[in-house]
């Protein structure tokens, strides 16, 4: 807790501002600083998250309960709403075990099935491009390397496959490619020409089994102007076929939009 | 930083916390009737943040039913390393309120009726506070904050000013403002023992 304000690199970027933020009194600009701050620095990221704490006192401190009818409400437009996995590219495998409920055997084995003739129509043309996507993704992951070192161990993984995988590339009906690497239990996805996914929205993949399907990573990277995004599965289990489909940011448990890509999985 | 009792934040003085932990544990996996649990043990705290920022109730009621959705969806990333559910979602539901404030042409004309005026005191504020405070650990330690800390403090949290705009308002260096208000919660947080 020194006094360095003058010389600080960008503003929120400053130790002192940890009461500011705990309260929530800093801009969208400075708040992001610091955060990022935060994200470097964990003794400080605890002793902020202390004061965040005790702001929320402050909150609870001024309780007031709300209407009954709220409450009704609430339970209803919850149990009519899908729950996000946890935020990142968390391990399919964990997803999995959090899931609820199987969808039946639905659209999707028809879809693995259609996306299987569109492959052996286009021919091994769309193959050869895939090795191009997939040199460009694979710069695309050594340069997320340096900036996530959560995602790190993902991107090795993901680099090692498409050094060693079978791939298999479909078009994605609303524009652009999904290339699926295989490699054993593990598969990597790589978007590239998606459209965007839209404000608050981004694309997920989705384990694609003969009895329905179960959630993967979100790929927040994929669609619009950046170049290929890519997404790793650690365990295919019984999946035939990986899809992708436009799903509120934080992803879903089950497809809510209709997939815009589903590929089979190479043998 | 203090004594290091426990491996995450944690209010003493909040009413059962972990109850709202464990319900939200659950309902992260799914379980409706756990969220239910959750809503009951934290829905006050919520609406009572909200209601205390926004000060209009029918506005209130809406933003307290947009934070428990967005809780739902996403109770998974919840982290209890962080802190306590309870603190997690009145965080949720502070944010979204001070959000509303500032982006609302509504903000300026509330701005007008609790401005912050030499001759509007802040007082009024936290007169309502100490009405309606919960609990006495809070009480406590908000008597332990000078005045000027309690000042900047309520213009933050429920007046929902930004660090610079209270430098304007109160005619402060930023850098006081910014130090009043974390040396003010670090004087908080020792009175009502929040330690990680």
């Amino acid at each position: 807790m020194n006094g360095r304000d003058e010389r600080q690199q960008r503003p929120g970027d400053d130790e002192a501002l940890a009461g500011a933020w705990a309260l929530d009194a800093l801009d969208d600009d400075e708040r992001a600083a610091y955060e990022e701050r935060l994200r470097r620095e964990p003794a400080e990221r605890r002793a902020a998250d202390e004061l965040r704490e005790t702001a929320s006192l402050l909150g609870a401190a001024a309780a007031v309960p709300p209407p009954a009818r709220l409450r009704a409400d609430v339970l209803a437009a919850v149990a009519a709403t899908p729950q996000e996995p946890p935020a990142g590219t968390a391990p399919v495998a964990d997803l999995a075990v959090r899931r609820r409920r199987r969808g039946g055997p639905s659209r999707w084995s028809a879809l693995v099935a259609a996306a299987g003739v569109l492959v052996a129509a286009a021919g091994a043309g769309v193959a050869l491009d895939a090795r191009g996507d997939a040199e460009r993704a694979r710069q695309v992951a050594e340069a997320r390397r340096e900036q996530q070192r959560t995602a790190e161990s993902t991107l090795e993984q993901v680099a090692a496959l498409l050094a060693s995988g079978d791939s298999v590339t479909v078009q994605v009906s609303s524009g652009g490619t999904a290339t699926v690497v295989r490699a054993g239990d593990r598969a990597a996805v790589i978007a590239a020409g998606l459209p965007a996914a839209g404000e608050g929205h981004a694309y997920q993949l989705w384990l694609v089994h003969d009895h329905g399907v179960t959630p993967g990573a979100v790929m927040p990277q994929a669609g619009g102007q950046d170049g290929p995004a890519v997404a790793l599965v650690e365990d295919l289990g019984s999946a035939t076929g990986l899809g992708l489909s436009v799903e509120p940011a934080g992803g879903s448990q089950q497809p809510t939009t209709t997939p815009v890509v589903v590929a089979p999985l190479p043998a | 930083m203090g004594a290091m009792t426990t491996s995450r934040p944690r209010a003493a003085g909040a009413a059962e916390p972990g109850d709202a932990d464990a319900a939200l544990a659950a309902a992260a996996r799914g379980d409706q009737a756990a969220f239910a649990a959750f809503y009951d043990a934290t829905a006050a705290a919520v609406h009572g943040t909200v209601l205390r920022v926004l000060r209009d109730p029918a506005q209130s009621e809406e933003v307290v039913q947009e934070v428990f959705l967005e809780a739902w969806r996403t109770a998974a990333r919840f982290d209890p390393g962080r802190g306590s559910a309870r603190g997690w979602v009145v965080t949720m539901a502070h944010r979204r309120a001070v959000d509303r404030v500032r982006s609302s042409q509504a903000g300026s004309s509330r701005e007008e009726r609790y401005g912050v005026r030499e001759d509007a005191p802040y007082d009024s504020v936290s007169e309502e506070v100490e009405v309606l405070l919960e609990h006495e650990d809070v009480q406590r330690a908000l008597d332990v904050l000078s005045p000027v800390q309690r000042q900047a403090v309520d213009l933050a949290y429920y007046g929902g000013r930004t660090h610079r705009q209270i430098a304007e308002d109160l005619d402060l260096p930023l850098g006081t403002v910014k130090t009043r208000l974390r040396d003010a919660l670090l004087k908080l947080r020792d009175a009502v023992g929040v330690r990680s």
